[in-house]
């Protein structure tokens, strides 16, 4: 017979066991598999998700801004698109709020999407959506709109009742603006649902990443551009890619997809050290594939733009916000570069001479009033212009016909008609009021310079231009200036006749010039520098013949246009859509560790039952090593018998592996929903994660049985022929000092052994151990550490897990060092508790397999215990400066930006607040964020944020301070100071807070401190200046409200609120806020909800842990039943003799019971005192929510689970002839 | 006084029953000590265990001081074999995680209490075998015949009528055995029980002052030119 052969034969000779034992391999192997198929299942839903919510859309063309909805039409004509397009849908997309005007319940932050019947066809036909519904269109009669599904149910309407729609209203000037219109800003619509869409398709269209069902709302594109006032335009065009298209997209993805060696080590890196560098590897192909489109725009419907050649002889640019944008400006000012690059794409031969033309930049203000000495001229423009000598943009001369020399910064020149009314001569000082050009908050506020008087400029020749002022609705087109209609504070009655009749002559032609220098020192903001650009061809120069100067300039302007710069590019929506569903939690690796416990209990089954299998062979495997076989030969025997059995567990696991990677998203739709926030996901499986659950599992088994086999050997073959008396592998593998110990003195003479055992003999030594004097010294640094640790705030929380799990450790040396020894007490005494005092003793028989049950049980009770003290509830915790409410009751978001303070009187007033509600708010503090919209990066998106959301900070919740923190530099008391800007450079980094776990997890920053992150667009880096910890900022990046505007100059109003009040007043002040602001979308909510929301997630997870930890601790109860069946044969004979001397069926059974339940008991004390150990810092220091109920409940389930391992060997008791044993073995 | 009467043993197998024992009777008075004799398979352990109430008979009576065991219910038969009979097998069955004094006190856990008498019993009991000095030491801590030795002195912890002892020297060398033998009378002499042994042992049989022969299930009287 070779050795294959009887490796075949024996493996299926002992069936049953390799049955045992390959179930175990297979639990293992299930476990890895199912957690990689969760992996694979997170990823693959989140990748269907994006593409159902994407459906044909690849790339999107959202500058920001409202342009021609022609301009799809004319893209279609582009080579480009006949090469790569299949669809380019023109779409209105605006954030807006609905209510249902029946129950008042409001949705907030919704998407209004303003489309025709072709946005529908961008969807393919899918089971989930119904296309009676969708064949309708949005062409409805009257003020018709649909709603998709989580709208409808959120407002609790149907198809037929009432809504209310509020819109923003959008205005030309930019409300921050002092000409900005501030109030009425929303706009609301009553309507009649039409349509309920599924959420699916376009029922879930959606341009952000996220797994949760958006809030749609659908309306005739008509319709939405009449209210907006932009009739003919829309601000979205949805780019539908062909076969060629879609497969650069999959190139570009594959591209980015590639796993690099380095990236393999990363990877591998990031397993063991929980990050993740490889982030932004594939970003760097999501700036467009269609960037190099030259957009056949319009200036003036595309860009708000208008260029005429006025009477003067030039040509004027303007903008319809009055200011024009700065992308503009910058591209005339680097028109140079631009004209070289432009030069090889149009028909306008690159100008060598940039010389031959003038470009003139101007800006006018509005001066409220020009006075000198008591005299004041009011509401005059006032403009700042660096003169030119050369008409048509020059001269200007003084009334006696002399050139006017260019002014100094601190000087000013007033016409002949102003210097006139205010007898004003040469070296007058001049002031000048005006309104900041900025408003904060919505007020204005007036300012005043003073100008020394260098020049009187006469009223005629370049200085008589009303085209200085660009056109302001309500104010330059107004034939009397009594009849202006501004957005800003204006007094008619100042309004003298002179100024009626120059303003009827002359219209807004300024009546005063100071520099451009001063100009842009006084009035420059971050809308812009420039009210319009005068151009014309210098003296002996013209344009060429066959353009107008008008068609000329207009040209060049266009070929200077970085249209990426003016928001004119595409964004690939559906690469960055599926690099983001890579998602920013590892959930493979999550529910690995959350699997741990079974994986380990897995393997310890593993361990026991092939043991035990050995075991029960030791007679034949004595037979093989008396007859002369190596051990390396019977190990060789065992392992291979081993390997088979573990192919096997490998081969049952893959299988199972998909039920139990089924059953934890049937999990996490269900139970622990709160991790995935709503339920979307679906099983995905790839052959890889299938082929690594079955490596993985059979190499941890077979390394397991290498570590079973390995010492059979050291047992004596004589030992092994005997059956194993008292069986147990591991008190034969010391046998060598065991038997030493044991040994009987060879004349039988008591006097051998006497002294050492004898009665009145134990010293010291035999009552205390080295091992119990450690355990006391290290009990005692741990209460030491605690009394310190309470004064420490930053000692980490690992390292209390650290020494809970050492004490642990050295618990379970103690007490098997006890058991070992035998120092239990007696185990029969005069008195009662014998049987409890017997089962005590009867623990130490087999003090390895003893320990081992003791850890099982004490292990998942650590585990258990110490996972469940980390949870949180913030609900109910009260406002505290220095918690993560930061001393803040309520935390709210508005749809609509908000102009208004709403933290003073006047504001409250202007936003209609009622007295009584006035004398309630004035008790508040709220403070006021901008907010530049993002991704949500916090815990509840599981995409990973592109760009998340920035909140700038105003400097007064600068200096307020307050919040926890997770990391700051040392001896910063107040770290929100980091952020205030000291010359604050555009191109510097900017300082940034964040939460740790948003910094960590959703973004990838592990490095803290200093750490840069770049914006996905790449436009500018921040640098982590302090971390939050647990804070209602999370998922947000803050800087100060100067960076944001800095950075963001379109951010407008304020949509973030963070509201201080009474804690019994929080309520009252809520539903205030949320009536009075209802039409901004104003929604508050308190910040111990908003915490609880986002620890919910982290509470689920500890939820998984425990969960999986006790369906861990089930299997490993299987173990336990094993060792407890085992011990059970092993004792048959002690059994038998103990109910031959009087012990009923009964007792007996209580004796095995009480056994079982001194180890469970040992095992759950255990584990709680070394789970005590690890998390009193964390309750003592923090708002631990610990759920005692749960946890109680759970503990009772581990000693339920541990009993019913202990009932089976009770079973086995009852039911067993033991009598026979003393029979048997005569 | 143990009386044994018409016992018969029969256990069920594939093809006919198996007739181990075949209307065995027979009498034991107070304070005397019988050997039964018998080759292996003969059933003298299954006699053995029908009168300590380990196993129920097919027929027939077992009366020890007029009680039937084979008519208790569990609880009461337990109680009947802690009280009434003591135990000594060819293995020990000491429990090797309790001390010797422990072991011999195992039988008073069974009842419930263990009074302080039963502890000194217990240690006078190890003195009269031999073992004082080894009262705290471990099962694996003794000889063989050590081991035996305590083992009696656990069977007659409890002052038992009738000591029942199977094979209890078939472990052990000659010398060893003789010992056990001469204690075990010396014992049953002392405390006045019932001494029943059972063993293939002539030596040890002939210490005792009567002897049976158990063949093929027939219970006989042996006499003494037999021997």
């Amino acid at each position: 017979m070779s050795l294959l052969r009887l490796i075949f034969v024996s493996f299926l000779h002992h069936w049953r066991m390799n049955l045992a034992v390959a179930l175990g391999a297979a639990a293992g192997t299930a476990v890895l598999t199912g957690a990689l198929l969760v992996g694979d299942s997170m990823r693959g839903s989140l990748r269907s998700l994006a593409l159902d919510r994407l459906g044909k859309i690849d790339e999107v063309l959202a500058p920001g801004r409202f342009f021609r909805e022609k301009l799809a039409d004319e893209l279609k004509e582009t080579e480009d698109y006949k090469l790569y397009g299949e669809s380019l849908v023109p779409a209105i997309l605006l954030p807006a709020s609905i209510e249902n005007p029946n129950t008042q319940t409001r949705a907030n932050r919704i998407e209004v999407i303003g489309c025709k019947r072709d946005f529908y066809d961008l969807f393919p036909a899918s089971p989930g959506i119904d296309r009676s519904l969708v064949d309708k269109g949005t062409g409805g009669e009257g003020r018709e709109i649909d709603l998709n599904q989580p709208l409808a149910e959120k407002l609790g309407v149907k198809s037929g009742d009432e809504i209310i729609l509020r819109l923003p209203k959008p205005g030309l000037i930019p409300s921050d603006s002092a000409l900005g219109e501030k109030r009425d800003t929303v706009r609301s619509y009553r309507l009649t649902v039409r349509n309920i869409l599924p959420a699916a398709g376009p029922g879930r269209f959606s341009l952000k990443p996220s797994q949760q069902e958006p809030l749609n709302a659908y309306v005739p594109l008509d319709w939405l551009q009449e209210q907006l006032e932009q009739s003919g335009k829309v601000n979205t065009l949805l780019l539908g890619l062909n076969e060629i298209g879609e497969e650069s997209i999959e190139r570009y993805w594959q591209g980015a997809q590639k796993i690099t060696l380095t990236d393999m080590l990363s990877r591998l890196r990031a397993i063991f050290t929980g990050r993740n560098k490889i982030q932004s590897s594939s970003s760097v192909y999501f700036s467009g594939i269609f960037l190099h489109w030259s957009f056949p725009l319009d200036l003036s419907e595309d860009l708000g733009l208008r260029i005429e050649k006025v009477p003067k002889g030039y040509v004027n640019l303007t903008a319809d916000s009055m200011i024009i944008p700065p992308g503009i400006d910058a591209a005339i000012d680097n028109h140079e570069i631009q004209e070289r690059m432009a030069s090889s794409m149009t028909n306008i031969p690159e100008d060598k001479d940039e010389s031959h033309y003038v470009f003139q930049r101007v800006f006018t203000y509005l001066a409220n009033s020009i006075s000198l000495d008591g005299r004041n001229i009011p509401y005059s423009t006032i403009t700042a212009i660096d003169f030119s000598a050369d008409p048509p943009l020059g001269p200007f001369l003084s009334p006696d016909g002399k050139p006017i020399s260019p002014l100094a910064d601190t000087e000013i020149a007033l016409n002949s008609w102003a210097a006139e009314d205010l007898a004003a001569k040469i070296g007058d000082r001049i002031k000048v009021c005006y309104f900041e050009p900025e408003s904060a908050h919505g007020q204005i506020r007036e300012k005043t310079a003073e100008f020394r008087l260098a020049a009187i400029v006469q009223l005629g020749g370049a200085a008589d231009d009303r085209n200085f002022t660009p056109s302001v609705k309500g104010i330059t087109d107004i034939e009397s200036m009594s009849d202006w209609d501004p957005p800003f504070p204006f007094d008619a009655k100042r309004i003298r006749p002179k100024d009626e009749k120059y303003w009827k002559d002359y219209g807004p032609t300024p009546k005063a010039f100071v520099s451009r220098a001063a100009g842009r020192e006084l009035w420059g903001n971050r809308f812009g520098q420039t009210t319009s650009v005068r151009m014309a061809c210098k003296p002996g120069y013209s344009v060429p013949d066959s353009f107008s100067e008008e068609k000329f300039f207009q040209k060049k302007l266009e070929n200077w246009l970085q249209y990426g710069r003016i928001g004119f590019f595409w964004q690939t929506v559906k690469l960055q859509a599926l690099a983001a569903a890579e998602g920013t939690t590892p959930f493979n690796v999550l529910f690995l560790c959350f699997s741990f416990f079974i994986i380990v209990s897995a393997l310890m089954l593993v361990l026991l039952l092939f043991k035990l299998g050995v075991e029960r062979r030791a007679a034949e495997i004595g037979i093989l090593l008396a007859v002369g076989w190596k051990p390396k030969k019977v190990r060789k025997l065992l392992f291979r018998e081993g390997v088979l059995t573990a192919l096997a567990g490998g081969n049952i696991g893959v299988p199972l592996g998909l039920g139990y990677a089924a059953l934890m998203l049937w999990g996490l739709q269900t139970w622990w929903l709160a991790a995935i926030v709503t339920p979307f996901l679906k099983l995905y499986l790839t052959p890889g994660s299938l082929l690594i659950g079955f490596v993985s599992g059979f190499f941890m088994a077979i390394l397991t049985i290498f570590f079973a086999v390995r010492k059979i050997s050291r047992v004596a073959p004589r030992q092994l022929l005997a059956g194993l008396p008292h069986g147990a592998m591991p008190t034969l593998a010391v046998g060598k000092r065991s038997a030493r110990k044991t040994r009987p003195s060879p004349d039988d003479s008591p006097q051998h052994a006497h002294g050492k055992r004898g009665h009145g003999t134990r010293n010291f030594y035999n009552r205390f151990s080295w091992i119990d004097i450690s355990w006391i010294i290290f009990f005692s640094i741990n209460l030491l550490f605690y009394f310190f640790a309470r004064r420490l705030s930053d000692l980490e929380a690992g390292m209390f897990f650290g020494c809970g799990a050492i004490m642990l450790l050295l618990t379970l040396l103690v007490l098997w060092n006890r058991l070992r020894r035998g120092a239990t007490g007696s185990a029969v005494a005069a008195g009662g508790g014998n049987l409890f005092r017997l089962a005590i003793r009867n623990a130490a028989r087999n003090p390895g397999r003893s320990t081992l049950t003791i850890g099982l049980v004490a292990s998942a009770c650590f585990l258990i215990v110490a996972v469940s003290a980390f949870r949180l509830d913030p609900s109910q915790q009260t406002p505290t400066l220095k918690s993560g409410n930061g001393g803040f009751a309520l935390v709210a978001e508005s749809s609509q930006p908000i102009f208004q303070n709403i933290d003073t009187t006047d504001g409250r007033a202007a936003l209609g607040f009622s007295d009584d509600e006035e004398k309630l708010l004035s008790q508040c503090r709220i403070y006021s964020l901008r907010v530049r919209a993002g991704d949500d990066a916090s815990c509840l998106n599981l995409y990973k944020p592109r760009s998340p959301r920035i909140l700038g900070l105003p400097q007064d919740f600068l200096a307020r301070g307050g919040f926890a923190w997770a990391d700051a530099p040392a001896k910063c008391e107040n770290p929100w100071s980091l952020l205030e800007p000291r010359n604050l450079d555009i191109k510097a980094e900017v300082p940034m807070i964040l939460e740790k776990n948003t910094a960590n997890y959703s973004l990838n920053l592990w490095e803290g401190l200093g750490e840069q992150y770049w914006l996905n667009d790449g436009s500018f880096g921040l640098r982590i200046a302090a971390l939050l910890n647990n804070s209602v900022f999370q998922g947000d990046l803050l800087i100060s409200e100067e960076a944001l505007l800095k950075k963001f100059p379109d951010s407008a109003g304020y949509r973030f609120f963070l509201v201080e009040c009474p804690p019994e007043k929080t309520a009252e002040v809520q539903k205030i806020l949320e009536n009075r602001l209802g039409d901004y979308g104003f929604a508050a909510e308190t910040t111990g909800g908003r915490l609880a929301r986002f620890l919910a997630v982290q509470n689920t997870y500890l939820s998984t842990f425990q969960s999986l930890g006790g369906l861990g601790l089930l299997l490993g109860t299987l173990g336990l039943a094993a060792v407890q069946l085992r011990n059970i044969l092993e004792r048959r004979g002690e059994l038998a003799l103990l109910r031959a001397v009087g012990f009923s069926r009964k007792k007996l059974a209580k004796l095995v019971l009480l056994e079982n339940t001194v180890l469970l008991g040992l095992g759950l004390g255990n584990g709680i005192l070394a789970a005590l150990v690890a998390v009193m810092p964390h309750f003592l220091t923090s708002n631990a929510s610990i759920p005692w109920l749960s946890l109680f409940g759970t503990l009772l389930l581990v000693f339920l689970a541990g009993t019913l391992a202990g009932l089976a060997a009770v079973r086995q008791v009852l039911r067993a002839p033991l009598l026979n044993a003393l029979r048997e073995e005569n | 006084m143990l009386s044994v009467e018409n016992l018969t043993k029969q256990y069920a197998t594939r093809g006919e029953p198996l007739d181990v024992l075949r209307g065995v009777s027979f009498t034991l008075e107070s304070g005397q000590n019988t050997a039964i004799l018998g080759p292996s398979g003969s059933g003298k352990s299954t006699l053995l265990s029908i009168i300590g109430g380990l196993e129920e008979p097919t027929s027939g009576t077992v009366a020890l001081d007029g009680q039937n065991p084979n008519k208790l219910d569990e609880l009461a038969l337990a109680a009947f074999r802690n009280v009434h009979v003591g135990f000594v097998f060819q293995e020990h069955y000491l429990l090797p995680q309790c001390s010797v004094l422990e072991n011999v006190l195992i039988p008073t856990v069974a009842a419930g209490k263990t009074k302080r008498e039963a502890v000194e019993r217990a240690k006078s009991l190890l003195e009269r075998v031999g073992l004082s000095e080894r009262i705290e030491h471990r099962p694996a801590e003794l000889s063989g015949g050590e081991r035996q030795r305590a083992a009696i002195a656990r069977a007659l912890v409890n002052k038992p009528t009738l000591l029942l002892a199977d094979e209890p020297t078939g472990n052990l060398d000659r010398t060893n055995a003789d010992r056990i033998g001469r204690l075990l009378l010396d014992l049953q002499k002392q405390e006045g029980m019932m001494l029943l042994l059972v063993t293939h042992s002539e030596r040890l049989a002939a210490l005792m002052s009567r002897r049976l022969e158990l063949d093929e299930g027939v219970l006989k009287e042996m006499l003494n030119d037999d021997c």
